[in-house]
């Protein structure tokens, strides 16, 4: 049985350790960074799920380093992604850090954002392997978001919002996929759209997924 | 430790992490304490928080996300990935003068600091598991 005094030893021998190791990096703030990295290890999950239950396979192409960016853009097939395979065939591609144009855009009949409003981003997309510049809501086969923070309600609020600029509601209809993370969701586009957290509390909000079709994972580093 | 010294072990902990310059730290961490149910509770999710922080913050976190990615491609043999590489903004890139940054080579090194803190986050564990002598 520890002591309050055994404790506050150890946490001095702890805090000893962080002081006589190098310094943080001054060049991008370590929470920025964390969230990029928490992207990466995203990135690792979906792929272990997508090749164990979907039977997809994965290819790195246009390089061997993952290209995270701080600020979201369009697609930019030169930088290094991911192919997705289904069987032998090439059938989509997976990107990090781009906007895609929102089904309000589009619907007016608008194929290119007028405004800053007409592009949300999204941590990590699986688009049409034909999409190209900002992928239209028709080419979306999965959305993600990465959430390396405290889960707190307005990250829902978030998640629904983004539902709602990448389909309408409807009755169920199939997703790209046959088992996970969601085979059929009440969305027309029929998108499937996953919120994955280091924090375990994002339970405490996920009850309206299943109805919306948003997923909400709890993803440990 | 019984029960009722658990906060100011855990006032303790965050004046210590103050004090080191990471308030930033301590202001994320304590979001994990609202919602403890028992004060041993809030400690460990704030050691959570942590944890979970400096991993991400850190080579650690870099070669954990990594050696994740690796895994998962060769089940399927589709290729390795030596980097990740952080690309900012054009205003970042002309703030720090690089065009992009290799997270692995500027991200300092913490594995002493994350082998400490699990062990005693185990500690605590093991500690308010034990029956009180």
């Amino acid at each position: 049985m520890t002591t309050l005094a055994q404790a506050k030893a150890k946490v001095d021998a702890i805090i000893g350790k962080y002081v006589s190791g190098a310094p943080a990096s001054t060049l991008i703030p370590p929470k920025a960074v964390a969230g990029k990295v928490y992207e990466a290890v995203v990135l690792g999950y979906l792929i272990e799920n997508f090749v164990a239950l979907e039977r997809l396979r994965f290819r790195l192409v246009g390089g061997t380093q993952i290209y995270l960016k701080t600020s979201p853009g369009p697609i930019n097939v030169s930088y290094p992604h991911f192919a997705v395979y289904r069987d032998k065939a090439h059938v989509a591609n997976m990107f990090t850090d781009v906007e895609f144009l929102t089904l309000s855009c589009a619907l007016v009949g608008n194929n290119t954002p007028t405004s800053a409003g007409d592009l949300h981003e999204l941590d990590i997309l699986i688009v049409n392997k034909s999409a190209r510049r900002y992928p239209k809501p028709d080419e979306v086969w999965l959305g993600v978001e990465c959430k390396h923070t405290s889960f707190e309600k307005n990250l829902l609020r978030e998640a629904l919002g983004i539902r709602r600029e990448l389909s309408v509601l409807t009755e169920l209809k199939p997703t790209a996929f046959s088992k996970w993370p969601t085979m059929m969701v009440r969305a027309n586009l029929p998108s499937s759209l996953l919120v994955c957290s280091s924090d375990p509390r994002i339970y405490r909000y996920s009850s309206p997924g299943p109805f919306f079709g948003i997923d909400f994972h709890h993803v440990p580093i | 430790m019984t029960e009722d010294e658990y906060p100011e072990l855990l006032r303790y902990v965050r004046s210590r992490i103050g004090e080191i310059g990471r308030a930033d730290l301590d202001e994320f961490a304590y979001t994990a304490v609202e919602a403890a149910d028992r004060p041993s509770d809030a400690l460990l999710g704030y050691l959570s928080f942590v944890l979970t922080q400096i991993v991400l913050e850190s080579q650690e976190g870099v070669l954990r996300a990594q050696e994740r990615l690796n895994h998962a491609l060769a089940m399927t043999d589709g290729g390795r990935v030596d980097d990740l590489i952080l690309l900012p903004t054009d205003v970042e890139q002309a703030a720090i003068n690089r065009e992009q940054v290799s997270l692995f080579r500027v991200l300092p090194r913490r594995a002493d600091f994350i082998v400490a803190l699990q062990q005693f986050y185990d500690d605590v564990v093991r500690d308010r598991n034990e029956p009180h002598r």
